[in-house]
Parts: structure tokens; sequence; C-alpha cells
């Protein structure tokens, strides 16, 4: 132990000596570059011949006898700049390649066959198939080496490597001799460890990168480095640090590579984002409470405001370090995420329909459009209102009694025409049709990748173990298609971008019916169909899922951001146990906002009790609504666009207006504050 | 003692107080009870009192830790609430609080950087300063490891990271060894010499009796007393007279002598005694001089060189403070700008005589030596004056002939 100990600070001084810096980078850099520059090249290669593959497939025409349909479906091979590529398992199904017309309908499955046998088997699945995500990678490991190196942590890295390769000893073992390393779990506790250990040197690594880029002579950022120092050595906020890195790893052995490949994506990226926002949340909230509270209590600011610093600087260095810790936790998490999802997503899908779901649905960025409903017309509305109280002797009566104002009927009445008006807007009786327009659809126009129709229909009892007919009709073309729906269960129906005319609208014509293809002929449905106002949305794809996945890290770490605030603003004028208190009220109000207005909405109190309830719930919903309007981790589940609109509106409510909210009221408390107590001792 | 009417006012209170309150506003405690007082510039200024005397209150509400209840107080002639006058304050509080997850290093940078202070400048200081309290051995050891001594040590030097004008010093010594007392008091004694304004509080008697040109007593949150060390400490019925060891025999003539001349009768005889802080640290020093171990801070240093004016000046700053040269001395001035203009007259000296340059750096290296090879600036006062003609008359010889004599007995 004693030769452990001595050699250990022998080496750790060494790490700091440039002739070691200088020969870490080199051996680094080596061997970073002697594989995963190889790699990269090898992946664009791949990708540029399953492009022309590809390519000759969806040209070739059987109808026109083009060589290469013939010798696709003779052989089943095709021949690129004098290299045949062939896969003979295919020679006997090849013809059904081609549809009645000639054309290679499934030129992408005939490629992927095709290069299968093309694929060096020195280089995984998710690095041959992503080219740029290697090609980054080799970048960022580069990077990585550099950043360890110049840090002065070689030593630190190479003893965690020696570790992590200890740790994993078992597992190889155990693999070798009884051939379990083709068995999920042996992988996967293997990547885990590795996992843990590179996200423990990142999570160093991007602290140290913090420190660094606090180290200016000003005592704000004095502060807010300290704040920093104080994450990574306090036991309370170290505690946060070390379950997110170990756990993150760990979510992929909960996946069950069982279920199809889109749900397993959609549930790390659910469990994996909410799991490290929570954790991050918490420590924010902790970190943010205790570094004040604890400071005064500890009167280590006593040391601190008898220099020449002001106590607004004070606490906005505070909060420069909160932000900055949940910076650097949210950075170490994201990368283990997108990293993991990389890989995830090179697991095999359990049908063409999977593989397609996960591209067209999970990993993509979707901005949805709902259907523009009427509005009932004001003098419509009078007249109804005007109407039924005439007609409703009793109200008249009730009125006359003074049980109630005639205000009070009219507000009353007018809720419910217009909330009748409006469901029947979205009801379609057996055999009616009902024709919808989708408007804004200009950026998705010129696309080239279809929309998507999503729908969740109700019907009669709506029994999720009946189905039922409808019909979609799109009047630009007069194309229909008959589905058949499962109330209460969301679907889709994919629609193609020629049928948004030239105002960027989509018509769609609902018709409340079947086909028969035996009579071939319509029948109409057995109960009146109708759905959600948000249930009936087009979709299309307006970015990809790192640029999402990007803006999703951007908004949960705003969301941090305040929370740091919200909490140092909390413990300037409230005990740490009380201050944490009262900053996770409003992190869980926040939170579930959006839950609470529409809870609201459905709820009537009916005495006095429930009116204070309502009235709270109204209170928390109106002033934290904002906070969790957005979700990050819902929307990329659901592969929906994060714009940069809302991404900036974020930053504007959250870290603007909330946070100097926060601030104003934080300090308003802290500069009236006695630091001193009386002690007793004069 | 400093004690001139015209210098400048570095705080000053007049019908001080402080009452503390409870939830309710009821009156808690009136720690600090409508006292007045002024500390000069340059001067060494002690607050002495028991527990709960009103002292650590005073030097909060100095500090803007506290607000005053009613009176007035001025730090620099300006509210202690003023952020501007912190960057010339230093502050050691009675128990060291500093950040526990820090090291010794981080600690001093940290309250470098608080100052604004630049990297190289922070450099040198926390160098210097830990070299000073002795702790350069253990600057990588967190502050949470450390023993009292040691936090005391380190909060020391943090409150010197800024070359204070204002070093205010709430029980300096509590928690340090005799060594670390000494090596305070003679830092104290320096830092006196060089400029800096001193507010010393203790409750340890020796503390402010060695060190401070002025005190006043507190107690009940009011002020007892109030003067310098001799006004308030000197037996003026009593004489003194120190001689080498003499016999029972010479005793009694004295006394006889005494007796024939004038009315006064000895009333006592006594051996000195050696103090017991002078009889340990000689024991310290031969051990030290044996080369025996011991763990925990390190022998301190020599007081660090820019507490001492020799901070070298660079660039601007030689401009500024040349400038500055060209002016009459401002006593008013901070003590970086009194050392400035000093430098810089050296520097324009040089640049033009470089025979009086050698003369001016012996001279200004004779002034800075260190305080530890000299003696206290009490010990430097001439003694009172008092009539040597009755103890000639006594002795009836030259004190050559006395030592002899002294020999013989």
């Amino acid at each position: 132990m004693g030769l452990f100990t001595g050699t250990n600070q022998r080496l750790s001084l060494l790490q700091k000596t440039s002739l070691f810096k200088i020969v870490f980078i080199v051996v680094g850099v080596v061997l970073v570059s002697s594989y995963l520059l190889p790699a990269s090249i090898q992946s664009y290669k791949f990708e540029g011949l399953a492009q022309k593959i590809f390519d000759v497939l969806r040209e070739a025409d059987i109808s026109k006898g083009d060589a290469p349909a013939v010798q696709f479906i003779e052989e089943g091979s095709v021949t690129i700049d004098g290299v045949t590529y062939v896969d003979e398992r295919l020679a006997p199904i090849a013809a059904s390649f081609f549809d009645e017309s000639g054309r290679c309908i499934a030129a992408s499955d005939a490629t992927m066959l095709l290069v299968a046998s093309q694929k060096p088997g020195w280089i995984p699945v998710f690095l041959l198939e992503a080219p740029g995500f290697t090609l980054t990678l080799w970048i960022a490991l580069i990077v990585w080496v550099l950043l360890v190196a110049l840090f002065g942590l070689g030593w630190n890295f190479l003893l965690l490597s020696i570790v992590t390769f200890i740790l994993t000893i078992p597992f190889w073992i155990s693999s070798v001799f009884y051939g379990a390393m083709k068995s999920p779990p042996n992988v996967g506790v293997i990547f885990a460890i590795v996992g843990i250990a590179f996200l423990a040197m990142t999570f160093a690594l991007l602290t140290r990168l913090a420190l660094l880029i606090l180290s200016s002579p000003s005592p704000t950022f004095a502060i807010a480095q300290s704040v920093v120092r104080e994450a990574v050595r306090q036991r309370i906020s170290v505690a946060f640090i070390i379950i997110l890195v170990v756990i993150l790893p760990m979510i992929p052995l909960w996946i069950d590579e069982n279920e199809p490949l889109r749900y397993q994506l959609q549930s790390y990226l659910s469990r994996s984002i909410s799991l490290s926002y929570i954790i991050l949340a918490c420590m924010s909230i902790v970190l943010g409470c205790s570094t004040v509270a604890f400071e005064m209590r500890d009167r280590q600011i006593w040391q601190v405001m008898t220099k020449p610093v002001h106590r607004f600087k004070y606490l906005i260095g505070k909060w420069i370090g909160i932000v900055a810790v949940s910076g650097v936790g949210i950075a170490t998490a994201s990368l283990a995420i997108f990293i993991s999802v990389e890989v995830l997503k090179t697991r095999p899908a359990m049908d063409a329909l999977d593989d397609l779901a996960v591209r067209t649905e999970v990993l993509t960025a979707r901005a949805g459009k709902l259907a523009n409903y009427e509005r009932i017309p004001p003098g419509q509305l009078r007249e109804i209102v005007d109407g039924q109280i005439d007609d409703n002797q009793e109200l008249s009566d009730r009125i006359e009694r003074g049980d109630t104002t005639l205000i009070q009927a009219r507000s009353k009445l007018v809720q419910e025409v217009i909330k009748s008006f409006d469901a029947e807007q979205r009801k379609i009786p057996p055999g009616g049709s009902k024709t919808l327009i989708f408007s804004g659809l200009t950026e998705s126009e010129g696309q080239s990748k279809e929309m998507r129709l999503r729908y969740l229909f109700h019907c009669g009892s709506s029994d999720t173990h009946q189905v039922h007919p409808v019909i979609f009709r799109f009047p630009k073309d007069d194309s229909w298609i008959d589905v058949q729906y499962v109330p209460t269960v969301g679907s889709f129906l994919r629609v193609p971008p020629g049928l948004v005319d030239e105002s960027g609208n989509l018509q769609v014509e609902l018709i409340n019916s079947g086909f028969n293809t035996d009579t071939e002929t319509f029948f109409p449905a057995q109960y009146s169909l109708f759905w959600d106002k948000d249930k009936l949305e087009i979709l299309y794809e307006v970015s990809d899922f790192e640029m999402n996945f990007f803006r999703a890290v951007l908004v949960d770490w705003f969301k941090l951001a305040f929370l740091g605030v919200l909490a140092v603003s909390t413990a300037c004028f409230l005990s740490f146990p009380v201050a944490c208190m009262l900053s996770f009220a409003i992190f869980i109000g926040g939170s579930i906002g959006p839950f609470l207005g529409v809870s609201l909405t459905h709820y009537y109190p009916t005495n006095f009790a429930e009116q204070v309830i309502a009235a709270i719930a109204f209170v928390v919903h109106s002033l934290l609504n904002r906070f969790g309007e957005i979700q990050p981790s819902q929307m990329l589940v659901e592969g929906r666009l994060i714009s940069w609109f809302e991404v900036w509106l974020e930053f504007f409510w959250l870290v603007i207006v909330w946070a100097l909210i926060s601030l104003i009221v934080g300090f308003s408390a802290f500069s009236r504050k006695e630091l001193a107590i009386y002690s007793g001792q004069g | 003692m400093v004690h001139a009417g015209s210098k400048l006012k570095i705080i000053e209170a007049v019908g001080l107080s402080k009452i503390f309150t409870d939830f309710w506003f009821r009156s808690k405690a009136r720690a600090v009870d409508g006292i007045d007082f002024e500390i000069e510039q340059n001067e060494i200024f002690g607050l002495l009192g028991p527990n709960g005397s009103g002292k650590s209150t005073t030097i909060k509400m100095i500090l803007g830790l506290l607000r005053k209840t009613r009176g007035r107080l001025s730090v620099f002639g300006k509210d202690p609430a003023d952020v501007s006058i912190k960057s010339r304050i230093g502050y050691l509080p009675e128990e060291t609080y500093m950040y526990r997850f820090l090291d010794a290093r981080e600690t001093l940078d940290y309250y470098g950087k608080l100052f604004g202070l630049d990297h190289r400048i922070r450099k040198r200081r926390v160098d210097e300063l830990l070299d000073m309290v002795g702790l350069s051995e253990v600057a990588h050891r967190k502050i949470g490891e450390y023993s009292k001594g040691m936090a005391r040590r380190i909060g020391l030097a943090q409150a010197l990271i800024n070359d204070p004008d204002l070093l205010i010093l709430d029980e300096p010594t509590s928690g340090l060894d005799p060594i670390g007392t000494r090596q305070v008091k003679q830092l104290l004694q320096e830092l006196g010499r060089s400029g800096t304004t001193i507010l010393l509080s203790s409750h340890l008697l020796s503390d402010v009796e060695d060190v401070c040109d002025r005190m006043v007593i507190l107690y009940g949150g009011k002020i007892r007393a109030e003067g310098t060390g001799s006004e308030l400490l000197s037996d003026t019925d009593h004489t003194v007279i120190k001689l080498p060891r003499i016999g029972q025999e010479t005793v009694e003539k004295i006394e006889a002598v005494l007796e024939k001349n004038t009315d006064v009768r000895i009333e006592s005889v006594e051996q000195p005694r050696q103090r017991l802080e002078d009889f340990f640290m000689n024991i310290v020093e031969q051990a030290r001089a044996d080369h025996l171990a011991n763990a925990g801070a390190g022998q301190g240093g020599p007081t660090a060189e820019f507490l001492r004016a020799n901070e070298p000046v660079e660039g601007g700053e030689l401009i500024d403070q040349l400038s500055q040269s060209q002016q009459p001395a401002n006593k008013d001035l901070p003590k970086e700008r009194q050392r400035g203009a000093a430098a810089a007259a050296a520097a324009q000296s040089r640049a033009t005589d470089s025979v009086l340059d050698e003369l001016m750096a012996d001279k200004e290296s004779t002034e800075a030596t260190p305080a530890a090879t000299e003696k206290s600036a009490k010990a430097e006062k001439p003694p009172e004056q008092v009539d040597s003609s009755v103890i000639d008359g006594l002795l009836g010889d030259e004190p050559g002939e006395d030592s002899s004599r002294e020999s013989k007995d």
C-alpha cells in the first residue's frame, strides 16, 4: 500500500510535467487515430457504395430490359465500377422487388442485403453505418485526449483505465470460457463499466474546463469558481454526480431487447433524459440552497462580504457557479445519451415497419399542425343563448327569484354553447363526412419526404377490442384510403407531400364509412366518430434528431439555470431545509403546470374547500405553467421538433425574466440582512 | 506612541450603539452602548474587554456585517457598508471561517481574486504569505484538515493578501502556539511601522500590551478606560532600579543610604524571573538547531516582501508612482500610494546617481530588516527621564567599577 501510494503520488506529480503531457498526447492521438481514422474512411466508403447500388437499383426498369435490372433478377447481383456485388439468396426472390410497372420498389432493402457481405468485421455496425458519427467521434476523442493531457490528468486517466479493465476482466473471462460474449448482459455490463469510467473522466475534464473558463480575477467569477469546486468536493453534491455517472450507463441494461427497436429507443430516451434532468434539478436546488445557506450558517460569508464584493455580484457569482455545474452535468449526461442512442439504433429492428418508425417517428424532428376548426360566430352565439334563456322557464324563474343573475346565467350558457359547437365540429355521424384543412404547411411542401397524419379516434363505448372503419379522402387528387382503427389507440397515415397546395394547405375529408372490397361498395360505420382537438394532427420532418437533441439539452439547461437562481434566492432569506422545500415545491408546481391546467378545465368545485384547492391550482398553473410547457424529453421521445424559437423563448422567460425576478426578490432580502448575528460574545 | 490629532481618522465612532432585537423587535441585548472612539492612520489600536463586552460587535459594525442602531460610524470617511472601502481592509475574525473544501493555496488565491488581483500578483503574494505563515509544506492540504492553529495562520494570511491599509484582527493569537503568537506580534509591529493601521481586539491582555499604541477597555458595551499603554499602565508611585545581582550586604547599605538621605524605604527586593515565553522560545530554538522534526505547520518565514513595501512594481504602475512622486508628500494617501511614492522617489534617484543609488539601497535594506532581528517598537523608545544622580550617589562608583564589584560578590 505504501509503495502504491508513493508511486501514485510521484506519477500524479509527473503527469503535470510537459514531457509526460507530450508523450501522452502523442500516444493517445496515435492510438485513437490508428483505429477510428481507418474506420471513418471505411464507413464513408461503405456509405458511398451503398448509395451507388441504391441509385442503380432505383433507376433500373425491368420493363425496359435495363441491364442492371436483368442482372439483379437473374443473378441477385449488381455491378458497380467493374466490381460485382452479389448475394445468392437474392436471386430467387429478386423479381418480387419490382412492381408491375417494372420499377424497383424496394431498392433500399435490396441494397442493404447486397452490402451486408461488404461489411468489414473489425468495425462495429454503429460506426460503419454512421460515417458522420464516426468522424465526429474521432475528432472528439482527440480533443478529449488533448484536454486530459493539458489538464494534467494523464496518469489519472491511465489509472482509471486500469481499474476499469480489471473490473471488466470477470466478464471477459466468462465470455471466453463459456462463450457468453454474445449474450447481451455480458456485453452490456462491460459497456456500462466502461461507460461509467468514461463519464467520470469526462465529468472531471469538463469541470476543469469550467474552472478554467471561470478563472478570471473578478469577484463574481471567483465566487462562481468556488461553487464549482464546492460541487465536486462536497458530499452533498458529489452524491448526485455519482448517481448520474453510475446510473446513466446502466440504463441500457434495463431495456428489453425483444421489444420493437423504436420502443427500445423511446424507453431509453425517456428514462435517460428524464433521470438525468431530475438528478441535476435536485442537485441544482440542493447546491444552490446549501452554498448560500450554509455559508451564512458557517459564517464563511463574513470573510467574503468584508472584501470588495457587492452583494448582488455575490448572488450572481453563486448562480453562475451553479449554472456551470449543471452545464457540466448536462453536457456529460447528454454525451452519454447521444452515444448510447447511436449504439442502440444499430440494434436489429423487428421488421421493416419498425425500422421505418425508428427513422421517421423517433430519431427525427417533426413539426405538427392541428386542423383548423371554425369558431362560432358571435351573432349566432348570442342568438342561441338568448333563445335558450327565453325557452327555459325554470332559468327565468331562478333569475326572477334572485338565485342567479342574468349575467351568470348567460356566462354559463355561452361556455356550454361554445363547448357544444366545438365538439360538434369533431364529430361525424355514421355515413357522414367532414372536410378538415391543415394550414401552414409551406415548409413541408417542397420536401420529398412524406408527411404523417396522426389520429386517435373514439366511437361508441370506445372498446379497444373492436376495430372500426374510416375513410380518408384527399380532395386534391381525389385519392382515398380506407383503414380500420382501434378506438383510443393512436395510429398514423402516410400522406405524400404532393397533396399540399400552393398556399400550404392540406385538405383531408374524413368519411365515417367503410369499403367492402368484395362487393366494392361503401357502407356506413356503426357509431359516430369523434376525436379530441389535439388528437388529429399532421406531422412532417423539419430537422434532424441531432440538432433537436441539442436544442432539448439547451432547454433543460435553461430550466436548471432557473432552478439554480431560485435556490440561491430562497436561501437568501430562508434556512437550508425551508429554502429546499420552497424550491422543490416551485419545481414540482412548475413541472405539473400543464397538467394542472388540463385538470382545472374538468374540475368543478362544489364547496369552499374545493374552491380553495381550485384557486391554489389556478394560481400555481398561472404563475408556473411556462416552466413545464415544453418537456424536451417527451418531445424527443415523440420525435417532435423543439424549434429555435421555442429555445429562445425558454431562454427569455426562464433565464432572463424569471431569473431576474428571483434575483430581485433574493437580493432585496439579502441586502437588508445582517450577516452577523448576536452571539452573546459581544 | 503615535498620537497626532492632525492625522487622518481611519475609523470614527460617535455615540455608537447596537441593540439586538428579537423577531418582534423587542430589545434582546444592548451589545454596544454609546461608545466614542477614533483610530488614526498608522495607529495600532486595541479593543480590550472580557467576553460579551462588545468588542466583536463593534468590529462587525465597522466591517458592515452589522448595522448600527444609533450613533455615527465612518471608516475611511465613508459608511461601513460602502463596498469601495473594503479593498483597503483586511479582516481576521475570531475564528477561521473558511471553505473546508479548498486547500491553503486555493483559499488565498480565491481571496486574492475577490480583491481583483491579477494572476502574477496573486501567485507571488500567495507564495510569500504561505512562507510567512509557515504553511508552504501543507499548502495542498484541505483547510478542513487543518488544526486550529494552522487555520489561524491561513486566516491571518488571507487578511493580508490585499496589503491592507486597515487591518482588523479579532483575537488573532487565539489557537496559536507561543511561537506563532510571538510571530504574529512581531508581524503586527512591523506592519504598524510600515504604515498599516491596525485594530486589534483581544481579551489576552499581554497581546494588546505588547503591540498596541493606544487602547480602550470595554465592559457591558461601554468604554471604561481609554489611553496609551503608558498612560494606563505606568505606576508613578514606584521607581524600579535594575542592577546586576548584588548581595544582601549591599542591599542593606543602599537601604541605609536611602534612610540617611531620603524618607524612602525599600519595599521589596526581588530576583527578576525570565518570562516563560522567552524560556519556551529558547527551548524551541534549541530543538530547531538540533533539527528535530515537528508535524503540522512549519516555522514561519520572514514577513512577506509585498507587506514590507518591496513588491516589484511594473509598467504603468511605476509611471503612475513616478508621477505621484513629483507631488508633495500626502500623508492622507493610502498606504500603497505612500509606498509607491517612496519607491518612485528612490527609482528617480537611482536614475541620476549610482552612488546615491547604492547608499539608498543600503539605507532601504537597513530599514527593512525583519522584525525578528529588532527589538520591539516599545523597546526602542527612550527610557523615561530619571534622576541618575541618586543612584550614583548611592553606589559612589563608576559603572565599570560596579561590574568588577559584582564579580567579586
